[in-house]
């Protein structure tokens, strides 16, 4: 059985990702898959459906990942049978997440970041220190670092989906003439005059800069998913957009199924 | 011109009324045709187009719009389709499309309470209706099974069979607001077309939390699904099929009608009854535009009656911060409401009203806000996820009088099928203005026990509407203040009658289209009765 570290950060500290992938279908978790369903990831030619599992203490989420060409129509994610056969190509992965000690942060200890996941790299020493969780693991390709810098500084999370990140970048950069220098003239900014995010926009809307646009474009498409707006706006993400993934735990995005009729009517945390 | 085409039974508008009307008289075995401006749109479709879209929070987005049969549009531009004569704005939504409007709705299927039939007599203020509660309750009852309504038997309004299941289980959030807020307020679960079992094929709610704009699972009744069962039970429906204009013989009977396809060419469709059933707004502009010689303001118009009486359902709201986590957005959208301001003495007084708690989550509006604020970095996260679960949202659905001067007139700019668009002439009067400021009150109390920070309140003197297009072609027994009568006939085109929100005089405190499909069935089982009555009368 394959098996994959990946070291994430949350709200609570540092944990470890445990990806396991799973031979078939029958892996005995119990429940009904279509309740708790939601279309995962539709990046990288594969679309996910995901369901949590509580086995003890221990909390799982499984996916079942199929090529796009055999995935099941998202519009119809709701209404999948409890178990639906395995499709060709299908790859099922099972995810625990558990704490780590802090001796992790010995670099050499580190494992390898996981496919889609990055970590963003930091241009100049500030901007790090501003990210709740200092694990750098650079992207050095210049313009590329930069947005993932300032894009970790304005989401305020330092793991980013990778494919996101590029399918943003490129969209703000083609709508926006002069993005790429604007986000490295305005990460420069931050860290010459050591800006926390917090006073940011206040502090480039005072002095009527112009990068004051930009923490906004940036944080529009993480946190809703939408480049640009009026009627220029068009969506990149929905229920991957950061504000979907904040509240996961509690809310599905509207459209994906909460779950068998009358779910609704326990507490939710 | 092609003239091919022809049933006994014509209906303009394929949304939740025109398609039960359809489908009711199909099972007669009478030959139907309905005529949609819009085109066919799946659900699949729309779910897609909602999330792709960037205006999530603008219900019409996910729908298509079509230059053959234009609707209003107002994001991210208004389209300038409902001219606006003033004063108060009228920005009324409606999907030409087939299926219609209650494509997305909340799914409220409200009853009236008994005295809304009679305000006139009990209270002074707007007219009776003369149809009364008694007479139209197993028509309730009949639409309230077609639909599959939900709901519990509390809400004021009388009922003579059980409903046909019970109400949808209770949100978490809604559980909470009803303990705290006893005994001052009695919040009740709302009876609604959303299924809390299978039902009639269609599947229990799954708590999508999307049923504006859209059920992707149909555990909510829409206009899609009543013309699926149109067409089951043997209805034919032409789309994209634009209705401009209804010809008579002279003696006043409606003959045609006829309608543009998208290419502009002109079809006439022949027919043994027509029934208009294009919304509140499209089936008074259809009467304004079949002008002729003999009736030159158009038809059922002869008294200067059509398009007046506009009325809709205004809210004012508050948004606030609970003291505890709520976590809105689990289960269906509009689960609850207070109902015990709907009827009472105070109506001679001021406008009665319906309370209603949202369950719409609050995640993209709290994000846009927070962008809109600046907040960046991890006090983000922590500023959502706090107005995710605490922040809650209650809002009035008032009762508007049916005043002359609120009216759908023809504009004089043309539409791009070089139609005249519709012109709303639309005013909020002081008696719902007052009813505004005692809910007001409400809101206040309401927060107070809900430990509520953060009061929002909307601006005194602005409201939203809730697309409720009631009026505009109403029922009466007096030709001279209405425009069709008591079984929705026009009074001077004895084959000519109008369905659908329209016809409702008055626009209570509930939702419209429940008593729009109630009456629709009573305006039908009367044809059907009639037509048997004629053809024994010519056998013997």
């Amino acid at each position: 059985m394959l098996r994959e570290h990946v070291v994430s950060i949350g709200r609570l500290g540092i944990f470890v990702k445990l990806i396991d992938f799973i031979d078939s279908v029958d892996f005995g978790y119990g429940g009904n898959f279509s309740s708790n369903l939601s279309q995962k990831l539709s990046d990288g030619g594969e679309t996910c459906y995901s369901k949590y599992s509580q086995n003890g203490s221990k909390r799982f989420q499984f996916f079942r990942c199929v090529p796009v060409a055999t995935a099941y129509d998202g519009a119809h994610a709701a209404l999948l049978p409890p178990v639906f056969p395995q499709a060709p190509g299908e790859r099922i992965m099972r995810e625990s997440i558990e704490p780590v000690p802090l001796s992790i942060l010995d670099q050499e200890a580190l494992p390898q970041p996981a496919r889609r996941r990055i970590l963003a790299g930091f241009v100049g020493a500030y901007a790090a220190t501003l990210v709740p969780w200092a694990l750098a693991q650079p992207v050095r390709d210049g313009p590329h670092a930069d947005f993932l810098a300032l894009s970790a500084l304005i989401v305020g999370r330092q793991a980013l989906d990778a494919s996101m990140a590029a399918r943003i970048r490129a969209a703000l950069t083609a709508d926006t003439p002069g993005f790429e220098l604007a986000a490295g003239a305005l990460l420069k900014l931050i860290n010459d005059r050591k800006i926390d995010p917090r006073g940011l926009q206040k502090t480039l809307d005072d002095e009527k800069s112009p990068l004051a646009p930009l923490p906004r474009q940036i944080a529009t498409a993480w946190f809703l998913g939408v480049i640009g707006s009026g009627p220029k706006a068009r969506v990149i993400a929905y229920e991957h957009a950061l504000n979907a993934q904040i509240v996961a735990d509690v809310l599905k995005p509207p459209t994906y199924a909460y779950g068998p009729h009358g779910s609704w009517s326990r507490k939710p945390l | 011109m092609a003239d091919n085409l022809n049933a006994d039974f014509v209906i303009i508008g394929s949304g939740i009324v025109g398609a039960l009307v359809a489908m009711k008289l199909a099972r007669s075995g009478a030959s139907v045709l309905i005529l949609e401006a819009g085109p066919r749109y799946t659900r699949d479709h729309i779910v897609a187009n909602f999330r792709n879209s960037p205006r999530r929070s603008d219900w019409m987005s996910p729908y298509p719009y079509s230059p053959w049969a234009p609707h209003p549009v107002y994001k991210p531009q208004d389209n300038g389709y409902l001219v606006q004569a003033g004063p108060y704005p009228y920005p009324a939504e409606y999907i030409r499309m087939v299926g219609g409007t209650t494509w997305h709705w909340a799914a409220h299927s409200w009853r009236n309470v008994p005295n809304d039939h009679r305000i006139h007599s009990l209270y002074g203020v707007g007219v009776d209706w003369p149809v009364s509660y008694d007479e139209l309750e197993p028509h309730y009852q009949e639409a309230e099974e077609i639909m599959g309504v939900s709901g519990a038997d509390n809400t004021g309004s009388p009922r003579s069979r059980p409903f046909p299941m019970e109400p949808v289980a209770e949100v978490y959030a809604m559980r909470r607001i009803r303990e705290r807020l006893d005994p001052v307020y009695k919040v009740v679960s709302n009876t609604t077309a959303r299924n809390s079992r299978p039902y009639d094929g269609r599947p229990a709610c799954c708590g999508n939390n999307s049923c504006q704009p859209i059920c992707p699972i149909d555990a909510q009744f829409t206009g899609g699904v009543a013309v699926e069962k149109a067409e089951a039970a043997g209805a034919r429906l032409l789309p994209n099929a634009n209705v401009y204009k209804l010809e008579h013989d002279p003696q006043g009977r409606v003959i045609a009608a006829l309608y543009y396809d998208p290419d502009k060419v002109s079809n006439r469709v022949s027919g043994g009854t027509f029934i208009v059933a294009a919304n509140g707004i499209e089936s008074p502009r259809l009467l304004l535009l079949s002008r002729s010689d003999k009736f030159p303001n158009g038809l059922a118009n002869a008294r200067d009656m059509v398009g007046r009486h506009l009325m809709d359902h205004p809210s004012t709201s508050l948004t606030f911060d609970a003291d505890e986590d709520m976590w809105l957005g689990r289960g269906p959208q509009s689960p609850s409401s207070i109902n015990t301001m709907r009827d009472g003495d105070f109506r001679r007084e001021h406008a009665p009203y319906r309370l209603d708690f949202t369950n719409i989550s609050r995640v993209d509006g709290a994000t846009t806000a927070l962008i809109a604020e600046g907040v960046y970095g991890i006090e983000f996260e922590k500023r959502l996820r706090h107005s995710a679960a605490r922040e809650l949202n209650v809002k009035t659905v008032l009762e508007v009088l049916p005043h002359p001067d609120n009216r759908i007139t023809l504009s004089d700019q043309k539409d791009s099928m070089g139609l005249p668009k519709p012109q709303a002439h639309y005013a909020i009067d002081d008696y719902t203005a007052r009813g505004a400021q005692r809910g007001k009150e409400d809101f206040r109390r309401i927060a107070e026990l809900l430990g509520g920070t953060n009061l929002r309140f909307t601006p005194d003197g602005s409201y939203a509407n809730n697309q409720h297009i009631c009026g505009t072609v109403s029922m009466g027994n007096d030709p001279s203040s209405s425009v069709v009568d008591k079984w929705g006939r026009a009074h001077d085109h004895p084959n000519l009658f109008l369905a659908g929100t329209g016809v409702i005089p008055t626009a209570g405190t509930c939702n419209s289209t429940e008593n729009a499909v109630a009456l629709a069935l009573r305006t039908v089982d009367h044809i059907l009765q009639e037509q048997t009555g004629r053809s024994r009368a010519g056998k013997t």
